[in-house]
């Protein structure tokens, strides 16, 4: 079978005619909907006073620690935390488990995205 | 007043509260509605769920129609979308064509046209959704490439290359088969 044949079938095309109920159906449906009450909008004026609190706490705490971190005593005293910890994962081995963590999740997500390549080009 | 311009007033009437002035709107299009979603499914009660389906959401949606493009394009292209989701969530991505179609010489030959047209629409509905959905409008759309990519809202370039692709694909399928 050649182009104009496969033209030729596709371009006859089996019509059918709607059902007798079909537009009443289809506006019963529709006048269904426009009864129903409209969906509940987001109360956003309600909202607004606590996400602009939110923000300035937000802000604040971030003026705090910047204050917090700019006294040099302090910054001392984290340095020897972090070294303390750094010193414990070091030797319960955490080097490791983040390395093993690590290439696990770096090998599934090579693996699905090429069974999602594999999959699209299949279709 | 011509076809575009009544479909345009009607729709007015909808947004400013008519309701029932929608039924006009059923009225011009099942029809065509319905026999896109026919050439979709193949099956008649399915294709007049979808189309019902396709007008509820072009009710829902009338207010985003843009006055950029005819009605006519906005509604195909949504009835479309409606109807490839449908067939995405509730069919296979492609039907395996050696299970649907009588291999040459069998006792189910394709002895008679209507039998040839089964096959190839069965062919035509076996090919991944990239080239089917080109060339069910394609045809839908009389053979009108412009159309079938504004329904498609993809360039006329990608469409002709996969119009020409999916006729290649259909015809390997169909070899020896008819």
């Amino acid at each position: 079978m050649n182009h104009d044949d496969i033209d030729q079938v596709l371009a006859i095309a089996e019509k059918i005619a709607p059902s007798p109920g079909f537009l009443a159906s289809v506006m019963e449906e529709v006048e269904r909907e426009a009864a129903a009450p409209a969906p509940l909008e987001f109360p956003w004026i309600r909202v607004l006073p606590q996400f602009l609190a939110t923000i300035v706490a937000i802000a604040a705490a971030i003026w705090h620690a910047i204050g917090v971190l700019s006294d040099p005593a302090i910054i001392a005293a984290l340095n020897e935390q972090i070294l303390q910890l750094s010193t414990l994962a070091a030797g319960m081995g955490l080097q490791w488990i983040v390395l093993a963590v690590a290439m696990t999740v770096i090998s599934i997500t090579i693996s699905s995205s090429l069974v999602a390549g594999i999959t699209r080009s299949a279709r | 007043m011509n076809k575009a311009h009544e479909d345009e007033a009607v729709i007015e009437c909808v947004l400013h509260g008519d309701t029932s002035a929608f039924a006009a709107i059923v009225e011009r299009w099942q029809g065509p509605l319905i026999n896109l979603a026919y050439r979709f499914y193949r099956d008649r009660g399915r294709a007049e769920d979808m189309a019902k389906e396709a007008f509820l959401r072009a009710f829902r949606g009338l207010a985003t129609w843009r006055r950029d493009a005819a009605f006519s394009t906005w509604l195909f292209a949504l009835a479309t979308n409606v109807y490839r989701d449908e067939m995405r969530r509730f069919a296979p991505e492609s039907v395996p064509i050696d299970e649907n179609i009588p291999a040459a010489g069998s006792a189910e030959d394709a002895t008679n046209e209507a039998d040839r047209r089964r096959i190839v629409q069965t062919a035509l509905r076996s090919l991944p959704p990239t080239y089917r959905d080109p060339l069910l409008l394609y045809y839908f759309h009389e053979q009108n490439v412009a159309q079938t990519a504004r329904t498609l809202e993809l360039p006329e370039g990608t469409v002709k290359a996969r119009l020409s692709r999916g006729r290649a694909l259909l015809e390997s399928k169909l070899e020896n088969r008819l």
